[in-house]
């Protein structure tokens, strides 16, 4: 009996959209960073939710951002979080600050840099990497 | 303040051995917590009737375990092994944490439903790693983290002790004289699954990362095992074997903080600092009349924030505070006179709540902080089902 064939690396865990988060993924796969805006009082939300946690209102639209960020903070993994990260070590997974509302975070990968130039509060901008025709993940890297 | 301060006590402490892939199922370990719990308070399983607990296995991207007796434990079925069920009045199950059980608890004891409840968390420790995302795709809040690889709760607290660290001139050989003390204050712990095993600053350095900054020494350890404590009015706590451990008031706060990452410094602070402010209200007390913090620490970085958002130090003056020593048994505010649950393993939040109550009722041993009469215990990481609690000793 032959061998089975050696199993790839599995791929990272790709996100399933759902009704809530569909308008994010797909402005994503036109590489633009869209965010859920309460009507009422103009909340920025990420993850997007059903209700605005700012004024409970329930009229959200998605709005487009600049991508602009800044690290609020980051850490780097040695061992895999899950087996599609075997190829990809170190990893720096990081959450940023999005320029246009305080405390608006998002949690990435940052991509085109080195751990040891991180700092705090460093200029980023957001970079889309199409992992498939239909996934593209947000990641951030250096602003230019 | 609460209508019901002083009114509700914790009247016996019980703990299961607490072990590493125990080869006794989870539900033989609650009940001998239990029926520890019950002896210490010189009361029999026929006293009870109500019984409380989150039964939830905490297990992050791989499969929950939800197998009654092996992976979890749920009061329903409890009540059966106990052979008690006919006699239970009021049966609480939440998925918050346990500790909002003890809440639950007193209210039902101070409403007038039941005379004296059980309150344990029995927690099991899964095949596998704790933490390994193993489905091809991220659904729900998954989506937005796991994908990146973050999915993991050490990564979460990582991210928060970095930017501690940063903004307030830090770095890891700051937290290595605290990490080794509290496993100092282990060693004197005779639930402490690390007891036996002291460390070193050096060994704190050295350590395993697992998401930097945060190290394996940073993380409980996940056990298998069980805390268990019985709740009753102080009136009949008062005539029971042990001195009650009276509950002074509570907190809790829905605090929920920015989305995008579990965890972040900030909301930390804030949801602490809410927490705070209403357990103040509840008590009419502050922090000058607590005599030692049982502060939770299934991250080491949570140590910081509570001390911080507690209001015995200001926002990043905590560290320093630990490591001169003012948290050391003899310093000024004993903290984690046990070890915490970095010294004494995963229970999720019963170690603060337990060593709080030991330490009002004179039961720490060699532990004891001479003539505590107020303990606080804090629970979770701030955010939405965080609690915290004040126990007085009684008269």
């Amino acid at each position: 009996m032959k061998p089975m064939p050696q199993a790839a690396c599995p791929q990272r865990p790709l996100p399933l959209p759902d009704p809530l988060s569909e308008p994010f993924w797909a402005a994503a796969r036109r590489h633009e960073l869209h965010m859920q805006k309460c009507d009422a009082c103009g909340w920025m939300a990420y993850p997007p939710e059903v209700a605005c946690r700012n004024c409970g209102g329930a009229g959200l639209g998605f709005t487009p951002l600049s991508g602009r960020a800044t690290l609020h903070s980051w850490t780097v993994l040695h061992d895999p979080p899950s087996p599609g990260f075997r190829d990809r070590l170190p990893v720096i997974l990081a959450v940023v600050e999005l320029e246009e509302q305080a405390r608006l975070l998002m949690s990435g990968n940052l991509v085109d840099i080195a751990a040891d130039a991180l700092r705090i509060g460093l200029p980023l901008e957001a970079r889309f990497e199409d992992v498939t025709k239909d996934c593209t993940l947000v990641q951030f890297g250096p602003a230019r | 303040m609460w209508d019901h301060r002083d009114e509700v006590a914790v009247a016996g402490l019980g703990y299961s051995r607490l072990e590493r892939r125990s080869d006794r199922s989870l539900a033989a370990l609650t009940l001998e917590a239990c029926d520890a719990a019950l002896a210490d308070a010189g009361l029999r399983r026929g006293d009870l009737d109500g019984i409380a607990t989150s039964p939830a296995m905490p297990r992050y991207g791989g499969r929950k375990g939800v197998d009654e007796g092996i992976d979890v434990v749920t009061p329903w079925y409890l009540a059966g092994l106990l052979g008690v069920a006919p006699a239970i009045r009021w049966i609480g199950s939440t998925n918050g944490m346990v500790t909002q059980s003890v809440i639950d608890g007193a209210l039902a004891i101070s409403g007038g439903l039941c005379d004296h409840v059980l309150v344990y968390r029995a927690l099991h420790v899964p095949d596998g790693r704790y933490v390994n995302f193993e489905s091809a795709h991220a659904v729900g809040g998954d989506q937005y983290l796991a994908p990146y690889g973050f999915s993991m709760p050490p990564a979460w607290a990582a991210v928060a002790l970095r930017r501690y660290f940063a903004l307030h001139g830090y770095d890891r050989a700051d937290f290595a004289p605290y990490i080794a003390r509290n496993r100092a204050n282990a060693q004197r712990n005779p639930n402490a699954y690390w007891r036996g095993k002291t460390i070193t600053m050096e060994d704190y350095l050295a350590a395993r990362m697992i998401a930097d900054p945060i190290s394996i020494l940073d993380c409980d350890i996940p056990v298998d095992g069980c805390c268990a404590m019985i709740l009753t009015s102080t009136q009949r706590a008062r005539h029971l074997r042990r001195p009650p451990a009276l509950l002074t008031g509570f907190a809790a706060s829905a605090h929920q903080g920015a989305g995008g990452t579990p965890m972040n410094l900030e909301d930390m602070w804030d949801g602490a600092k809410d927490v705070a402010r209403r357990l103040w209200e509840a008590t009419g007390l502050s922090p000058a009349d607590v005599d030692n913090a049982q502060l939770y620490d299934g991250f080491s970085v949570l140590v910081l924030t509570w001390l911080e958002g507690m209001g015995f130090c200001r926002d990043g003056e905590g560290l320093a505070f630990l490591r001169e020593g003012h948290g050391d048994p003899d310093g000024r505010l004993p903290i984690n006179t046990g070890g915490g649950a970095l010294g004494e393993g995963r229970l999720h939040g019963m170690t603060q709540l337990a060593e709080a109550v030991a330490q009002v009722t004179d039961r720490a041993g060699e532990r004891q902080v001479p003539g505590a009469s107020r303990a606080l215990a804090t629970i979770s990481n701030g955010l939405a089902k965080s609690t915290a609690f004040l126990f007085s000793r009684d008269g």
